[in-house]
């Protein structure tokens, strides 16, 4: 047999199949990393985290694990949305399984499921009267009947849903990724009137002296009229608004990407306060007692006075803070992404950690 | 670094050409995909006439006696060697340095269009990090329907067939038939064989798994591939009938 120096093309070959599986375990590897950030959320006595695997119930005193659903981890089956507790003794939860869960808060089994969604479910749900509002990945707005799951209407919007309808006075107002804003009928999902503000609108509005103000990214927050959708003011951010904002009497409290936090007067748009955090702001901040609570993709989170901005404290925790933080009994709980905890329940007037929760495996 | 001068130029370019084809995003990857393959040609075309000119040697006469004198002496045969590549002026590793800058292109591209694509919170939130300021708010999300894809999602059909992935396949089985050079040695020829497989199989595997945007891109470059080959007059047809190495 004839042996020749193939060095050069055998070395090529050879470079083109070590390299291309290393770029499968890479893409395997970042395949398995979170899409999305912890979805955290309060009932009657009761902390909800979802993230990844698992809805968690949590007891809000101790941060022991009342229950969690699935009970073993199943293939292709997460979930990211902040569970939406009932007033019926359930908790409902959208998966990135297409499907939305409807629990029983006492011990985690199901009580229906819903499987005509055709793409993820990344938002909240909401509950509007005997409905429950879901928010597609696939653009549809779906209205459950709440006893039993069955569907009541549907509404198909350009593109992505991710935020939880906000429901009022026989109108549910929508955001879309599509960049527009639509007011529903409740009861038949008629539209009434949609808005194009040009941005995408990642998370929910929230209605505020008489006014509808959506955060949008890249055209910063917008006050709407409710009625007719017509645009009052807007209020220019550095970075994409992505959070809810918080309403303190005349202010609308948030944050932009860029990690800077404003206080804005919802009557005219005019700023009131500024101030630079060290990190991405993607959450609704949460506000007790004068004091609205932020924390940062940096992993801080920064207790402020919400009427001026001025500092109260500040503590740096572990990983990236993306989810909204609720307040719960005389707690501050926040969810933490790629941190050593999932779940730190502060306290609300010195920051110091009273416990913290991680699943086990 | 890498999202410095690799990722972020990427996905901007592929933004701006999503922007200016009016938002088909299947098209942007196409046209984004024959634009990298125009600024690498340099390489190919470099990487092909080096690999033209080792096969040339190991057909000559002087290359041949050398393999039958010192057959017994591995270490005398590999002085002789590399004085003959150093008389002819051949450096027998220049096939492989266009190959390994290619490497990271092919990479960032992988990335840029999954990233683009940002089918959720996180992804979202990292491409408004790779975004230049003159990039439009009013390009997110992109929209990533084409023909019958979800380009952000890895292909479902209402019929069990995975057209995609057989897509990539069958262009990726013909790229590499029909590009990779005929080995002179049985070992050359056995990898080379390997590799009309291992590509195939690997790819179809990405292509089935991922997002159908990276999959548009496998069937996208290894057309343009084959083309390119073809409009230099390098590809035998004839050898996708047949398995066996055609000399």
């Amino acid at each position: 047999m004839r042996r020749t120096d193939q060095s050069g093309p055998r070395l090529a070959i050879l470079l083109t199949v070590a390299l291309s599986s290393l770029t499968l375990a890479g893409c395997s590897e970042a395949a398995g990393a979170a899409n999305s950030w912890p979805g955290l959320s309060a009932g009657d006595q009761v902390i909800y985290v979802s993230f990844n695997a698992a809805v968690h119930a949590i007891d809000p005193a101790s941060g022991a694990e009342r229950w969690r659903f699935p009970a073993e981890a199943q293939r292709n089956v997460t979930f990211f949305a902040a569970p939406t507790p009932t007033d019926d003794g359930h908790v409902i939860v959208g998966g990135y399984d297409n499907k939305v869960y409807s629990l029983n808060a006492e011990d985690g089994s199901v009580a229906w499921t819903f499987e005509g969604a055709s793409n993820r479910i990344v938002g909240p749900t909401s509950v509007a009267g005997d409905l429950v509002l879901v928010p597609g990945s696939d653009g549809v707005l779906y209205a459950l009947h709440s006893r039993d799951g069955t569907q009541a209407w549907s509404f198909k919007a350009a593109e992505a849903l991710w935020a939880d309808p906000l429901a009022d006075d026989g109108r549910v107002y929508v955001a879309s990724l599509d960049h527009h804003i639509y007011a529903l009928n409740q009861q038949t999902g008629a539209e009434i009137w949609r808005k194009d503000l040009e941005g995408a609108i990642a998370d929910s509005p929230v209605l505020a002296g008489g006014r509808l103000l959506v955060g949008t990214l890249g055209k910063g927050l917008q006050a709407l009229d409710p009625a007719s959708g017509n645009v009052d003011w807007v209020f220019a951010t550095d970075g994409w608004v992505w959070g809810t904002p918080a309403i303190y009497q005349e202010l609308a409290i948030f944050g932009d990407v860029n990690g800077a936090a404003y206080g804005v007067s919802v009557a005219d748009g005019s700023q009131v306060w500024r101030i630079q955090l060290d990190g991405a702001l993607t959450a609704r901040p949460a506000l007790e007692n004068g004091l609205v609570y932020l924390p940062t993709e940096a992993g801080t989170v920064y207790a402020r006075h919400a009427e001026s901005g001025d500092p109260e404290w500040q503590i740096p925790l572990s990983g990236k803070l993306l989810s909204d933080p609720i307040l719960t009994g005389d707690s501050l709980v926040v969810a933490s992404l790629e941190g050593d905890t999932l779940v730190t329940s502060l306290d609300p007037g010195t920051g110091s950690t009273r416990w913290s929760f991680q699943p086990a495996k | 670094m890498w999202d410095t001068f690799i990722l972020n130029p990427m996905i901007n370019a592929l933004l701006g050409i999503y922007g200016v084809l009016g938002g088909n995003f299947g098209l942007a990857i196409i046209v984004f995909t024959a634009v990298v393959r125009l600024i690498t040609l340099p390489l190919t075309l470099q990487q092909q006439r080096s690999t033209q000119k080792m096969q040339e040697l190991q057909s000559s006469k002087k290359w041949l006696d050398i393999q039958k004198k010192f057959k017994g002496d591995k270490q005398k045969l590999q002085e002789q060697q590399l004085k003959i590549y150093k008389e002819m002026g051949i450096n027998p590793l220049s096939g492989c340095l266009p190959l390994l800058i290619q490497f990271p292109v092919i990479i960032g591209l992988y990335q840029a269009i999954i990233q683009a694509l940002a089918a959720t919170p996180v992804q979202l939130l990292t491409l408004g990090r790779h975004l230049y300021d003159f990039v439009s708010a009013t390009t997110i999300p992109l929209n990533s329907r084409f023909l019958w894809m979800n380009l952000g999602q890895p292909e479902h059909l209402s019929f069990p067939i995975p057209v995609l992935t057989i897509l990539v396949v069958i262009s990726t089985f013909l790229q590499t038939k029909l590009t990779t050079p005929p080995s002179p040695d049985s070992q050359g020829s056995q990898m080379t064989q390997m590799m009309t497989w291992y590509m195939p199989v690997l790819l179809g595997y990405f292509a089935y798994t991922y997002a159908a945007g990276l999959a548009l891109y496998f069937v996208a470059s290894n057309l343009l591939a084959v083309a390119q080959y073809a409009a230099m007059g390098k590809v035998d047809w004839r050898k996708v009938l047949s398995l066996r190495r055609t000399a």
